[in-house]
């Protein structure tokens, strides 16, 4: 493998992941809340959980060597975010 | 499998290379703050009072005390008030412009304590643990949280890639050659430590979820901007406002709103009391909850009609928010329970006992004298292994050391007696830096040494100016631990002086 796909991989996978979890706790809280859950409260319980997924993506992402499922995987997640995103506003 | 396991001991050792420095800093200046305000009382020992809230006096009666020191016009003035480890009272104020003020009183006099002089522990070690000292666009916070990102991943992926781990449990082989009893090391504190490192790295990120994730709200909370953020932040953790009106307006009784405290709380107790806009008649009191008896750091907060002492509101924390407040008090241990300060003192250490044994792991397997180990990464990582292991433990001891050999009244020109001490801590580490970049691996035996001179130094000098009498407990551990420091430097010094003869790292 070569440096840079290796550097542009950890790129995607550190500060691409950390953008995902990011969007993901705002969908989550907005999902909640729309659920019924308290404003305040859906934020908390999506930013805790957001602590869980990132570790969880950085684990997949920096030991998953087939670039190719990597980058769909990552992909498919940003359009399904995007899509709820949609959905709710 | 045997793949994943492969390619996460990659992640793994890079991560630990790039982020055990930082790590060992971070678990280090932690395990320091657990005892925070007992090196407080070392370093301060005008603050040294004996610890009784019973003969405190009433709030009114403080209140009438500092009123002399409330300017005109002034925000805010708050006491906290004296607890078993804070023997004193801290009376701050925000003048209506300019810095805020912060006088320490004795609590039963209620005269001013004289200027510490210093920083401590609780104002130079805790800030450093969660900042780094750098307040640049909160870089250092990031930095903190991406170093405990880095040791969630660090703890998972040992896991996985140590899996004979239970089985190797019982082997420490202390007397085999040094990568052999490095990575027992690593094991042995890994394990017994884990779920400890866990609860404490995921803990501490929940403390700061809000900065994370700064745009978490916005998908609930729709108002643009700053507008959004305070109405989740009001909505999250209470806090009351309302304006300043212009007209004056009288205090009533502090002692008749704690009174009603009480009984709102079921018997619970103040930890501090804030008046705002002193004065005016649009000024309201706020109470907030002790953590003393309870995990929680709890937000229960009650506001008054600083006039009439009528209660204007009445917050607490909603379930979500309690576990938050539930993870953020494992972390800070602000409740009273002696024998589990010390199992977090202790577990803390065996984090970097881990940390440090994994670094120097992953040097001694990669032996100096071959030609295929020479290069300039190896050297750097040496050189940041030594000052970031020795060398922050010799800067923290210059620092305590510092603390007792500067007079009272020494400063230079733009530097305060308390910026001097974290001068000399900064001077120290640089030095030791220096020092392990330009010795290569002898340097660990120098450092070494110098710690454990340093050790009996400081415990020596805190005995030669504060004498053998009247002193708290507090001051006793601190001067036991120095002199344990002391003793595991030497031996330690030891062991790598006779590895060294053997031909090791």
């Amino acid at each position: 493998m070569s440096g840079l796909s290796i550097s542009l991989r950890i790129v995607a996978v550190v500060g691409g992941g950390f953008g995902l979890t990011s969007a993901a706790v705002m969908v989550t809280a907005a999902l909640l809340a729309r659920w019924g859950m308290a404003g305040s409260e859906a934020v908390v319980c999506a930013a805790l959980a957001g602590l869980l997924l990132y570790p969880g993506l950085l684990l997949w992402g920096l030991a998953e060597h087939r670039p190719a499922r990597l980058y769909c995987g990552l992909g498919g997640f940003a359009a399904a975010l995007a899509a709820v995103w949609w959905v709710l506003a | 499998m045997a793949g994943y396991r492969r390619r996460l001991t990659g992640v793994h050792n890079w991560a630990g290379v790039v982020f055990g420095g930082l790590l060992f800093a971070i678990f280090w200046m932690g395990t320091l703050s657990v005892f925070d305000r007992e090196i407080d009382r070392w370093m301060m020992p005008a603050t040294r009072l004996a610890a009784s809230s019973d003969a405190a006096p009433g709030l009114d009666r403080i209140a009438q005390a500092v009123a002399s020191q409330v300017p005109a016009g002034a925000r805010q003035w708050r006491i906290d008030l004296p607890t078993e480890r804070t023997p004193v009272l801290r009376f701050s104020v925000q003048p209506g412009k300019g810095p805020p003020q912060v006088r320490q009183l004795d609590p039963r006099t209620l005269a001013p304590l004289p200027e510490p002089g210093t920083l401590g522990a609780s104002g130079f070690f805790y800030p450093f643990h969660y900042g780094l000292q750098i307040a640049w666009m909160d870089l250092g916070n990031w930095l903190v949280g991406a170093a405990a990102m880095a040791m969630l991943l660090l703890l998972l992926s040992g896991v996985v890639i140590h899996r004979k781990l239970f089985a190797e449990f019982f082997t420490f082989r202390l007397h085999k050659r040094l990568p052999r009893s490095s990575l027992d090391l690593h094991g042995v504190s890994g394990v017994l430590g884990l779920p400890f490192f866990l609860v404490v790295t995921l803990s501490g990120l929940a403390i700061f979820f809000g900065m994370y994730f700064p745009t978490a709200h916005r998908g609930v909370f729709l108002e643009a901007g700053e507008r959004g953020r305070a109405q989740f932040q009001a909505e999250a953790y209470g806090r009351y406002s309302r304006p300043a009106v212009g007209t004056p307006g009288p205090l009533s009784s502090l002692d008749a709103m704690a009174a009603r405290a009480g009984r709102e709380w079921g018997g619970g107790v103040p930890y501090f009391v804030r008046v705002w806009w002193p004065g005016d008649a649009g000024g309201y009191v706020e109470f907030r909850r002790s953590y003393g008896n309870e995990v929680a750091m709890n937000l229960d907060q009650l506001y008054f009609d600083a006039g009439t002492g009528q209660l204007l509101r009445s917050f607490q924390a909603r379930p979500a928010m309690g576990v938050q407040r539930f993870l953020s008090g494992l972390h800070f241990i602000q409740f009273r329970h002696w024998p589990l300060r010390w199992l977090y003192f202790v577990m803390g250490l065996g984090g970097c006992v881990m940390i440090g044994a994994g670094m120097v792991f992953w040097l001694a397997s990669r032996p100096a004298g071959k030609a295929v180990n020479d290069h300039a990464g190896r050297r750097i990582v040496q050189a940041v292994c030594v000052a970031g292991l020795a060398g922050i433990v010799l800067a923290t001891l210059a620092y305590l050391g510092a603390n007792r050999l500067l007079l009272a009244a020494a400063a230079l020109p733009g530097w305060s007696r308390a910026e001097l001490e974290v001068a000399v801590f900064f001077a120290a580490w640089g030095g030791s830096l220096v020092h392990a970049a330009v010795r290569g691996a002898v340097a660990w035996r120098g450092q070494l040494v110098v710690i454990c001179l340093l050790g009996w130094g400081c415990a020596f000098l805190e005995i030669a100016t504060t004498g053998w009498h009247g002193k708290p407990a507090a001051v006793w551990g601190v001067d036991a631990v120095l002199v344990v420091v002391a003793l595991l430097a030497a031996v330690i010094a030891g062991r790598v002086g006779r590895a060294a003869g053997r031909g090791g790292s």
